[in-house]
């Protein structure tokens, strides 16, 4: 399957992610790799929703929501955004409830865009 | 001035956007859509933007900042350029996903140029961006030019002030030729005058630019005289009572050809100039001339103007009489040999007159004493 029709089915507005880009197919693939080391630099672990301060929490789950929502990643912006504002109104139950909801596409999309990444 | 010259002459273009975000993502994402129309400059954090802006201050024409940063956070950087009152120069863009109504309410009260949301659209930041940029940069044009215009104008009033003075000097030594003087006598009058009225407690109640303004009026005391006869003004001998009578009008006369200057009337100098050129020989016991004026009917610039041309006649030679020695004219001076003088005005000029005599060390020998 092409790589775009995948991220679609995955839920990724890709016209829109391009759009922001001025259509600039290259740049819009790098940016979605530079995804993978975000993500990285900005781990969320499960055992983070149990934590007495939330502050280093909300600051990840922050920069991951802004990223999501440049590269039109809805299912995944749209999760974050969930989870960073229940997190801001001291629920850490149900922000991590809507992480596990997210997580497994967030790991479908890193998966494509990892073997993408081989294929090239 | 100078330093405007510099100024303006220094005037780096702007062309620079600097990008403070700490997700590289969205840092290479505004530079992409802004990297067309300008150079970017990126920033991971609050301290490293900050470093970035005072380092290229005046090549930034606009900053893209993120709020929600580690360390020093998008406020806190608004917040400093405020203090440091670079907020009206560079306009400021906070780029947020944080759309609370405190977080808009603080920027736009710091002074913020707009607030963005993240994820933003690209067509409308680029527009809103470079509308502002171009905006800024035509306010700076436009003050630029008129700064510039405005030295041109300072230029211009200062020559015409150089052409002035350099015409009034230039007719009062005419004059002075004619009385067989060097050509030297006005400009020290005025020197003399300039000297006792800016060290002195006599001119302590007149300001700088009053100062120049009697100064300069001084070099014109003596105008009256081009309507003086030469076989009076010239007179190596002693004069007749009929011709000091003569040489007396050169006082009214000297008022009568300023009030006949049009351009003179209009100017700040023409009061004193008036009034130095008709009261100069008066004498604080009254027996002066042309009005006999006594004590402080006498302004204190016709007062002034009057001891400096008493000191400078006594002290260089002159178609009736030889220079005289410095010890001489001194006491002839405090002794009232040549009219009584106000004792302020006495002591005020016995405290600097060391600096007036060092004005007639470069005269050749024959001219003074």
């Amino acid at each position: 399957m092409n790589y775009f029709e995948e991220l679609r089915n995955l839920g990724v507005n890709v016209e829109a992610g391009l759009e922001r880009v001025m259509d600039d197919e290259p740049f819009y693939e790098m940016m979605l790799s530079m995804f993978i080391d975000t993500v990285n630099d900005n781990p969320v672990e499960l055992a983070d929703f149990d934590a007495d301060d939330f502050e280093v929490l909300i600051g990840r789950v922050h920069t991951l929501k802004g990223l999501t929502g440049n590269l039109e990643m809805t299912p995944l912006f749209t999760g974050y955004v969930q989870a960073l504002e229940l997190l801001r109104m001291n629920n850490p139950k149900e922000a991590l409830k809507e992480y596990e909801r997210l997580l497994p596409v967030q790991e479908a999309i890193i998966d494509c865009i990892k073997r993408h990444m081989s294929n090239e | 001035m100078e330093q405007m010259y510099n100024r303006l002459i220094n005037n780096t273009v702007a062309d620079s956007i600097l990008i403070v975000d700490d997700d590289p993502v969205n840092r290479k994402i505004l530079g992409k859509l802004f990297s067309t129309f300008y150079t970017i400059i990126e920033a991971a954090d609050g301290y490293a933007g900050m470093d970035q802006i005072l380092d290229k201050k005046n090549q930034i024409c606009a900053i893209l900042l993120d709020v929600m940063m580690p360390g020093m956070n998008g406020i806190e950087v608004v917040r400093r350029l405020k203090e440091l009152g670079l907020l009206e120069k560079i306009p400021v863009f906070l780029i947020t996903a944080d759309n609370s109504t405190n977080v808009m309410k603080e920027a736009y009260e710091l002074g913020v140029m707009d607030v963005i949301s993240k994820p933003v659209v690209s067509y409308m930041v680029v527009r809103r961006v470079r509308s502002v940029v171009e905006l800024f940069e035509a306010r700076k044009h436009l003050s630029s030019v008129v700064e510039s215009q405005n030295i041109a104008l300072l230029n211009q009033a200062q020559k015409i002030i150089q052409l002035n003075q350099g015409m009034i000097e230039a007719l009062a030594t005419a004059i002075e030729f004619r009385n067989e003087d060097s050509g030297g006598h006005v400009q020290r009058i005025s020197k003399i005058t300039r000297l006792l009225l800016e060290n002195t407690v006599f001119g302590a109640d007149l300001n700088y630019k009053e100062i120049n303004n009697i100064a300069l009026a001084a070099v014109m005391h003596d105008v009256g005289k081009i309507t003086i006869p030469d076989a009076v003004l010239t007179k190596p001998g002693k004069l007749t009572p009929e011709e000091f009578k003569i040489i007396q009008t050169h006082t009214t006369n000297g008022v009568a050809i300023l009030e006949s200057i049009p351009q003179l009337r209009e100017s700040e100098i023409y009061d004193y100039a008036c009034d130095i050129a008709h009261h100069h020989h008066e004498r604080w016991d009254g027996k002066g001339y042309p009005d006999k004026l006594a004590g402080d009917a006498i302004s204190p610039w016709a007062q002034v103007v009057s001891l400096a041309d008493v000191y400078d006649a006594l002290s260089c030679k002159q178609v009736y009489k030889p220079a005289f020695p410095r010890k001489q004219v001194l006491e002839m001076i405090s002794t009232g040999q040549c009219g009584l003088f106000n004792p302020r005005l006495l002591d005020s000029f016995f405290s600097v007159e060391d600096r007036i005599y060092e004005l007639y060390q470069e005269l050749p020998e024959s001219q003074c004493s």
